[in-house]
């Protein structure tokens, strides 16, 4: 066993047993042994997720450490805004965590949070919507497309938050890639990343969109003529290969589906989108 | 920060060893023996340039108002290069709670230079920053195996019961909320 996987299991045995000494040794006042140790051990499970999935590791892990110091009864207000801040980005993310859906854990271009998030959950789904924009954009060509086709109405494809290390989601694809596969996939693929990219430049600047900016330019994806709008909405429930269902909270009032026509069984009219 | 504005007690023995891990603290930890002579001369050696005149000064000159919490950490950081560089093999469990003693000590000759205050908040807050720090530089360098890290994280959440996701939720959450109300 490595040496710092033999102290982080020490860690968490020595602290296992209630001390308050470990907190008197940061000079903390009635501080358990069970924040310092969430601390610990959320710090090390940021950290780790974040370098096997590609996310900036320090962040993950400082999101990781207060996320761990608040599972061990840890309140404090400049704590948790310093872990959002880690955290921007991935808010979206982190509620599709949370209601068990799938939290971004893109490859290259999600923040760290995302990829904490989509590999801690543990769940399998998609979330869409422009406030849940974590993958990257390259990704989301790929993997919107298909499910463009199954959703039926262009208008709800936001973004995908994906992940690629998910045996489900990747079942799921498979699935839907097959199904759609006559359909306009590329035509939406495109769409859908100019939605996402449209909605990522809406937001803050900061160092999530910074990375998604950065994957974008490096998949060539042509953003000229995007314009910024933001999307409100959420994109929820999926099974492994099975049907997803998705809604936009009233999305023709936020611009998103201005332009947009369903053609039946003939596809969708993209003319006015992209005009 | 000029040298001689600080207006700072010299360390005694009793300051030094005030918040310094009691032994019964460092069996829980698995240190004993050899081990426990290495912690005290790494903890005592950081002790000496936090409190020593001429390490003092430079040390605390890296505290700022703007990001206490951040400087501290990284003030930490940087005594812990200097031990580092001239201890090789020194092991995490040691480093991890002189690290966590010598943040404490800094804090509180801060404080008492009135440089800053730190809070529990700010501590916690300092601390995690640390160990973000440090563990990241770990990974970076290919001293540690991020698998390995998941792996023994994991375990030792379930012996501590405590579950970080959950913690990481709560807080994505209320930023969520804020978010939204702030829409």
């Amino acid at each position: 066993m490595a040496p710092v996987v033999a102290a982080v299991a020490a860690v968490g045995s020595a602290l296992s047993a209630t001390s308050i000494a470990i907190g008197s040794a940061i000079g903390l006042t009635g501080i358990t042994a069970g924040i310092v140790g969430g601390a610990v051990v959320g710090g090390v499970l940021g950290a780790a997720t974040s370098a096997i999935f590609g996310g900036e590791i320090e962040k993950g892990a400082l999101f990781g450490a207060i996320g761990g110091a608040v599972a061990g009864g840890f309140s404090g207000a400049n704590s948790i805004n310093a872990a959002n801040s880690a955290a921007s980005g991935a808010s979206a993310g982190a509620s599709g965590a949370s209601s068990g859906a799938l939290g971004g854990a893109s490859l290259t271009a999600a923040p760290s949070q995302g990829a904490v998030f989509g590999q801690l959950s543990g769940s399998t789904g998609y979330s869409l919507g422009a406030d849940g924009i974590l993958a990257g954009a390259s990704q989301i060509a790929d993997k919107v497309a298909p499910a463009a086709s199954l959703v039926g109405h262009a208008g709800e494809i936001g973004s995908v938050i994906g992940n690629s290390a998910s045996s489900d989601m990747a079942a799921f694809l498979t699935a839907t890639k097959e199904a759609s596969i006559a359909q306009t996939k590329w035509m939406a693929g495109t769409e859908a990343v100019k939605m996402g990219a449209s909605a990522l430049l809406d937001d803050k600047e900061d160092d999530a969109l910074k990375l998604q900016r950065e994957a974008i330019a490096a998949s060539k994806i042509d953003l000229e003529g995007v314009r910024p709008q933001r999307v409100q909405g959420r994109f929820s429930g999926t099974t492994q290969a099975g049907s997803v269902s998705s809604y936009l909270n009233k999305p023709e009032k936020q611009g998103l589906l201005g332009g947009y026509q369903y053609l039946g069984g003939r596809g969708y009219d993209y003319a006015k989108r992209t005009a | 920060m000029q040298k001689g504005l600080l207006n700072i007690p010299e360390a005694d023995e009793a300051q030094k060893g005030g918040d310094i891990p009691p032994d019964d603290l460092l069996r829980q930890f698995g240190i004993e023996g050899e081990e426990k002579q290495i912690f005290e001369a790494y903890l005592g050696n950081g002790m000496q340039l936090i409190h020593g005149r001429e390490t003092r000064d430079k040390i605390l000159s890296r505290i700022n108002k703007d990001d206490p919490e951040g400087s501290l950490a990284n003030a930490v950081g940087v005594v812990m290069d200097v031990l580092d560089s001239k201890a090789k093999g020194v092991s995490d469990m040691v480093r991890f709670l002189a690290g966590i003693s010598m943040l404490g000590q800094i804090a509180e000759v801060a404080e008492a230079a009135g440089i800053a205050k730190f809070d529990d908040d700010a501590r916690v807050l300092a601390m995690s920053k640390l160990l973000a720090s440090q563990i990241s530089k770990g990974i970076r360098s290919g001293k540690y195996n991020p698998q390995e890290l998941k792996q023994a994280a994991q375990q030792a959440a379930t012996k501590l019961k405590i579950d970080p996701t959950k913690g990481m939720a709560e807080i994505a959450q209320g930023a969520s909320k804020r978010k939204s109300k702030g829409a």
